[in-house]
């Protein structure tokens, strides 16, 4: 059964996945011939911003196609656990930011490097190593959060304006992280804290600060998606017949 | 086994404040081709996805063949069959990559039962399901709708948007594929004449109440119309009273549970003659949901505005 419902989604969403890898590598491309910035500028400019238009495009794939075919009470008449459907469908969705993302790194590890860390002075040479995890992890946050906060009716616009919404207040967020002086969220106290926890940028902030612990870089990530997940469910539970 | 596939008490059920269901009572037969009749928003396809656990009622139960929607809608999913009204199915998939994947959700599915019906419905299997006409959609959710062998089939409004030929074509099929095994069938519809040739029973269902259940023969015999060749008449003690309309020297009285007792109070009420009416089931299905119960509603139009006057009979 679950064979089926991952052939149903994936067959729905490769075409989508197929754009947003042409799309984000054709930029990439196009900025590493072009110079106008040296690799890792370009690296930290298409993973991360490229990471958030793809986790629209996603967002907008999985669930919305639902509401606007009006085949939601057709899916779940079938004897089916809304769950399985809702996890096949994020992890479907996910894969539309991951696959593009992956290709566009080993572009970046194929592509001759004809133009490295020139204008601005990087940690390390395996900086952008450390940048294309964040990147995914960041943009997953981003689209498994658009995907819970998107009501469940919303056609496929509706979902990419949620996902605009969801933008501007992380932005404004990680505004008030820097305000609070970059590295230090853990001195902002328990209602700060859980504030927080509910940014995907947040955590960036605790692992590349002064008090940078290991284990924090996974079990955050683990945290944060654990709640986006279950806002997720709890969205959908009850879209049987809605539709 | 159970006797009843179906089992409805007391249904509740509400839209945030607007309540759809208030509290439907209803036993459907094993075995029966059961007609469920109401206007469009009467509360039918909250009833069927009630029935099909996909919607929580407020109050009150259900039982689908011995199980409660409600504690494992699965369970229930996994033996009847479900046609929505006007079904949208994935216009992408070839006919019989639809069947394929409808086919996985069920360990019952017999493929060569699925082999027959599209022989017999005449669907293309290479075709996508987009290509098809409403006709041959219609055709091909009946036909997943059976491929499992389900012990009751739920249609709802199954010949929604199908032009007269159509209609009739997929009601031959339902009839011909349906009456068989035992399978129980609930047709949800709007469209009297559609089930009247084929239901057992039926239930009316008007404002999210079940205004009338029993078998066909019986409602036809129970729902009588008079003709009374005058119209100054008080029907004010006659019970059962469902519509009531008068011209200006005759009147029309539609009435339930007609018994001889209730012809002789009719006869005695016109003082003469009288002429009675069958009536086919479009006929009662419009005298219990908007049959004036004897309350007859004058219209007047006064300097462009419209007034409206309630009389209790006359």
């Amino acid at each position: 059964m679950l064979k089926a419902i991952v052939w149903k989604e994936w067959r729905e969403m490769r075409w989508r996945i197929a754009f947003g890898t042409i799309l984000l590598n054709f930029v990439l491309l196009a900025l590493l011939r072009a110079r106008i910035a040296n690799d890792t500028e370009v690296s930290v400019m298409v993973w991360f911003a490229g990471g958030m238009v793809l986790a629209i495009l996603s967002a907008m794939g999985p669930f919305a196609p639902e509401t606007t075919q009006h085949t939601w009470t057709f899916y779940l008449s079938k004897p089916v656990d809304i769950w399985k459907v809702t996890l096949v469908k994020w992890f479907i969705g996910w894969l539309g930011l991951v696959i593009p993302l992956l290709v566009s790194l080993i572009i970046f590890i194929v592509y001759p490097r004809n133009y490295p860390l020139l204008v601005t002075p990087m940690k390390d040479i395996g900086f952008e190593f450390k940048v294309f995890p964040v990147a995914i992890i960041v943009s997953t946050m981003y689209y498994t959060l658009t995907c819970s906060l998107a009501p469940r009716r919303a056609g496929e616009a509706y979902v990419g304006l949620v996902g605009v919404f969801v933008l501007v207040a992380m932005m404004l967020h990680i505004m008030f992280i820097e305000a609070m002086r970059w590295g230090k969220v853990d001195e902002l106290g328990l209602l700060g804290w859980i504030g927080c926890s509910f940014s995907p940028l947040f955590w960036i902030a605790l692992i590349d600060g002064p008090r940078f612990q290991f284990w924090l870089f996974f079990t955050l990530p683990i945290m944060q998606l654990s709640i986006f997940l279950t806002l997720m469910f709890l969205s959908y539970r009850n879209c049987k017949g809605s539709a | 086994m159970s006797e009843w596939a179906i089992e409805i008490e007391n249904l509740h059920f509400s839209y945030g404040r607007n309540e759809i269901l208030r509290g439907v009572n209803m036993k459907v037969p094993v075995g029966s081709i059961f007609g469920f009749l109401g206007r469009n928003g009467a509360g039918k396809t909250t009833t069927i996805k009630t029935l099909l656990g996909l919607l929580t009622p407020s109050a009150g139960s259900c039982r689908v063949l011995g199980i409660y929607p409600a504690v494992d809608p699965l369970a229930v999913r996994s033996k009847i069959g479900y046609m929505a009204e006007d079904q949208q199915m994935y216009g992408w998939m070839k006919v019989q990559e639809i069947i394929r994947w409808v086919g996985s959700f069920y360990p019952s599915w017999d493929d060569k039962l699925i082999a027959g019906l599209l022989d017999l419905l005449e669907l293309p299997r290479e075709g996508k399901v987009k290509t098809l006409s409403k006709g041959q959609n219609s055709r091909l959710a009946l036909l997943l709708s059976l491929g499992h062998h389900p012990r009751l089939v739920i249609l709802d409004d199954p010949t929604l948007g199908l032009d007269p030929i159509a209609r009739k074509e997929f009601l031959r099929y339902v009839i011909g594929l349906l009456q068989r095994d035992g399978v129980t069938v609930f047709f949800s519809s709007h469209l009297l004449y559609e089930i009247e040739p084929v239901a057992d029973r039926v239930a009316i269902l008007d404002h999210g109440q079940i205004v009338k259940s029993a078998s066909t023969d019986e409602l036809r015999e129970s729902v009588r119309r008079f003709i009374i060749p005058k119209s100054d008449f008080n029907a004010d003690h006659l019970t059962g009273l469902l519509d009531l309309t008068r011209d200006s020297d005759s009147a029309s009285l539609t009435v339930e549970n007609c018994d001889e007792k209730k012809r002789a109070q009719i006869v005695q009420l016109a003082g003469q003659p009288i002429h009675e009416q069958g009536l086919n089931l479009d006929e009662i299905f419009e005298a219990y949901v908007i049959g004036n119960r004897g309350v007859e509603k004058k219209i007047h139009f006064h300097n462009g505005h419209v007034y409206g006057e309630e009389q209790a009979h006359a």
